[in-house]
Formats: C-alpha cells, structure tokens, sequence
C-alpha cells in the first residue's frame, strides 16, 4: 500500500439507522501523521460515531475518506483498507478483551499479521512497557481479574501491538490513575514521534494544552473548531463546554429525595 | 449523623491469599462527601462492592446506622464504574423505574418519581431510547439517576465522571453536593486531579486506608 501522509475526510454524514436526526453533518478535515489531534466536544455531539466511522466499523450515508500521499495525490480508502491501517480502542477496554492471558490478548493482533517467535514475544513486551505495564508482572495474568484501569493499558497494548500509521483512542482515558494519564501521554508522544497519527477522542479537555498539536470540537454533529492547539482559546473552550447546551431542571433533587 | 460504618473490613479474593484489603475503617456520615482514592488495581472498587453489599468481606463488619425507620429507600445505592454493567431495561424510563418496582412503590408514586428523575437529569428526550442507543456519557447519567431515584440512604460513586463531559461533571458535583446534606457519600477516584471534595480523603495503599490532610 502507498505511503499515507494523511487522512482526508470529505463532507461526512452520518444519521443512525431509524434515527430522527443527523449525528454528523458534513464532517471535513485531515488527520495528519506525527501529530496528536484531540477530539472533544459534549456527551452526543457525535464524537465516537466519528471515530468508528474513521476506523470503519461504521460506513457513512454521504462523504468519504481519502489517504493523501507525499505528492498530495487522494486516494479513496474503503472501510477494509482503513480496518487495517488504523489501530481503534474504544471506551470499555474490557468490551474487546477476550483471551486467557495478557500474551494471548495483546499477541492476537500480531498474531493475525503473521508475527510470531521471537518477534512476536519482542512485540507483547515493548507494547506492555509502552502503556507502563511490567511484561514480567502481567504476560501470564488473566485480563478479566484485573482492574478497570488495568484492563485499559491491556487493550491499548493490544491495540499499539499492531504498529498501526494512524490511531484512535475514544476515552482513554477515564478511569485512568495518575500514572496510568502520564503513561498515556508518554505512549501517544512516543507514537507520535513514530510518525503517526493519533486522534485523542475525549471529554477531559484539561489534559490536552500543551500536549497535543490540533483540536476539533464538535456541536451537535458539527465540526465547529479546528485549529492548531496554540491557537486554542482554552480558558473561553472550557467555559463553553461547561456551559453545555442542555436546558437543564433546576429542580431540587432533594425534592425528590 | 452516622449512616453507615465499615469496620476492620479484611478481603482477599476466593482462592487467593493476597489480601486486597486489611484493616480497613471508614464513616460515612450526613453532611460531608468522604473521597476515596487510590491506584488502578488498589481495592477501591473492591471496597465499594463490600460496602454495597455485593461481596462479604472475609473479615470485619458493616453497620447501618441511625437510619429512620420510617425511612422509605435503600439503604445502600452504588453506581458502577462502567455504565453498560448497570443498566439492563430495554428503555432508559424502565431502567428509572426499574428499581423502584422493586421497592414495592405504588404505581402513581413511581410514575411522579420516574417523572421527577428524567427531569432533574434531563433525560426526557431519552426516555424511549434504549440505553444501549446512548453516548457513553448519557448512559453514565442514566445510571446514576437509576440509583438516586431509589433514595439510597448512603450513595458509592465509583468514577462517575469518567465518561461526562465538563457540563454534566459540574451538573453531578452539584447534585452530590446538595445531596450530601440528606445522605452519606462516597465519591471513588483514581486520579487525584478529581479530588474535588475536601471534607474527608481517604488513599487506599496495599490494602491500607491512609487518611489525608484536607
């Protein structure tokens, strides 16, 4: 396959199948390679539906994704193909857990590509240690016993095994220690660094300054901010989003209660 | 006033001697928000399951305390970590209601309380969608408003802000806030960057709760 430089997304919709409305809305910017965009935006502005459809679990009712090449040329890039060149992780590791043991899960990805000995045994371990987890420690460990935050850098190693161009990480984050943020960070810097392209996909909006290079905000299933991060407004970002745009009761729940 | 005590609470899981939890004490008590942190893996949510009552600790007590006995609701109301284990009804009212059915609440009570619910937490426009349908975000606020509508005597928030968005973070910290005057609350962290109520830290360390200065 061609070199990706980036990623192009032309006018893409989306409205759920019965659904009353559009969750996205002629959705066009780029994910660029070496950089980590961040994705933020209220609970259903369409955020996550942005990223499966990225990904390919979901295809769009109108638009499409490109793969820009060095000399700018854009290729269409159909769902298998983007299966393949994106790594997604979504909000609930443990929903895409599944194997006896750490090795297994993490080694299934490489597994399916053809790695294996040496390589693969490589592979698991620099994964593990890239989210902060001691191969020693976790190789033999079943992912279903271990915590919330555990389970997490787990998909994620799964995920990062693959050495995927692009990446997609919705909500990493949450229920995330201390340590566990840093090691993120760490983790998408370092991939960065790689030359790929990350799409930070969160709520959390004061994790990002100074850490990633762009932002898109989303409203409504609209694309309403793009811009580089030193550009970003946060203090004006973070009192909209704190604001919201629900028209929220006001009645006392200790009336209810 | 005390609702619920904890006392000298020792866990380890079947078939494991690695005791997750030794020695452990704490109060919740009308009035203040006592937060709970601690690493991925330290035992909070193991601890919060014991306080709900969903596991016996291997040693030690749990007391329920002071609580009216007229008093009409549950005594302990936990909201999960992760939403999608909590809710279970094929629409986001039934999962309102569902607790309270099982309270016995006469049908016209239930139907102003499951009313009153949607309301306070918005979720009217969702209440003939399936929570499976929901952004990560509204299934959080529906699981939460699940358990409250019950009047939990004592509430265990397990990371309930992981998946809001910064509306609804601050719309919970106030509902908390101004529930806590009624209730004993325990508001489950694990990063120290969501430390936000002051009246009472508590850190679990290999199974050890270390109180902290305010």
């Amino acid at each position: 396959m061609e070199k990706s430089e980036c990623l192009d997304f032309d006018k893409i919709g989306y409205r759920y199948p019965g659904g009353n409305r559009n969750v996205l809305s002629e959705i066009t910017c780029s994910l660029n390679r070496s950089e980590i965009t961040a994705l933020v935006g209220l609970s259903a502005s369409g955020k996550s539906t942005f990223g499966r459809i990225i990904k390919g679990l979901i295809e769009p009712d109108r638009g499409c994704c490109n793969s820009v090449n060095s000399d700018g040329e854009r290729n269409k890039l159909p769902a298998e193909k983007r299966m393949k060149m994106i790594g997604w992780t979504g909000a609930h590791p443990e929903l895409q857990l599944f194997a006896a043991t750490v090795q297994e899960e993490v080694g299934f990805g490489p597994v399916n590509l053809g790695v294996k000995g040496r390589d693969l045994d490589q592979r698991i371990n620099w994964a593990l240690e890239k989210v902060g987890l001691d191969p020693e420690e976790f190789l033999n460990r079943d992912p279903f016993r271990l915590s919330g935050g555990e389970k997490r850098r787990i998909a994620l190693a799964g995920i990062i095994a693959m050495q995927t161009d692009y990446y997609i990480f919705d909500e990493p984050t949450a229920g995330l220690d201390d340590d566990g943020l840093e090691s993120f960070i760490d983790l998408i810097k370092s991939l960065k660094n790689d030359g790929c392209g990350i799409l930070w996909i969160t709520h959390n909006i004061s994790q990002l300054a100074g850490i990633v290079d762009r932002l898109w905000s989303f409203e409504d299933g609209e694309l309403v901010m793009n811009m580089a991060e030193n550009q970003v407004d946060w203090e004006d970002l973070t009192e909209r989003l704190v604001s919201g745009n629900d028209k929220c009761s006001r009645t006392s729940i200790l009336a209810c209660h | 006033m005390t609702v619920f005590e904890l006392k000298n609470i020792s866990f380890s899981y079947p078939n494991s001697s690695n005791l997750i939890l030794k020695n452990v004490s704490m109060k919740l008590e009308t009035g203040r928000i006592v937060t709970l942190t601690g690493k991925n893996g330290s035992g909070k949510s193991t601890l919060s399951h014991i306080a709900a009552g969903l596991l016996k600790p291997t040693a030690g007590s749990i007391e329920i305390k002071d609580i009216p006995a007229e008093y009409e609701g549950i005594q302990a109301g936990l909201v999960f970590q992760n939403p999608d284990e909590q809710l279970l009804n094929a629409d986001v009212e039934s999962e309102i209601a569902y607790g309270l059915e099982n309270l016995n609440m006469p049908i016209d009570e239930m139907k102003a309380r499951v009313n009153e619910t949607l309301d306070i937490f918005n979720l009217k426009k969702f209440s003939q969608h399936s929570p499976d349908s929901l952004s990560d975000g509204w299934k959080q606020i529906t699981a939460i408003a699940a358990v409250i509508a019950m009047k939990p005597m004592f509430l265990i928030l397990d990371e309930v802000t992981a998946f809001l968005d910064p509306y609804w973070t601050e719309r919970i910290k106030e509902i908390v806030k101004e529930l806590s005057k009624q209730i004993g609350v325990l508001w489950i962290t694990s990063s120290t960057r969501q430390v936000i109520w002051q009246d009472e830290i508590l850190s679990l360390q290999n199974g050890l709760i270390i109180r902290q200065e305010a």
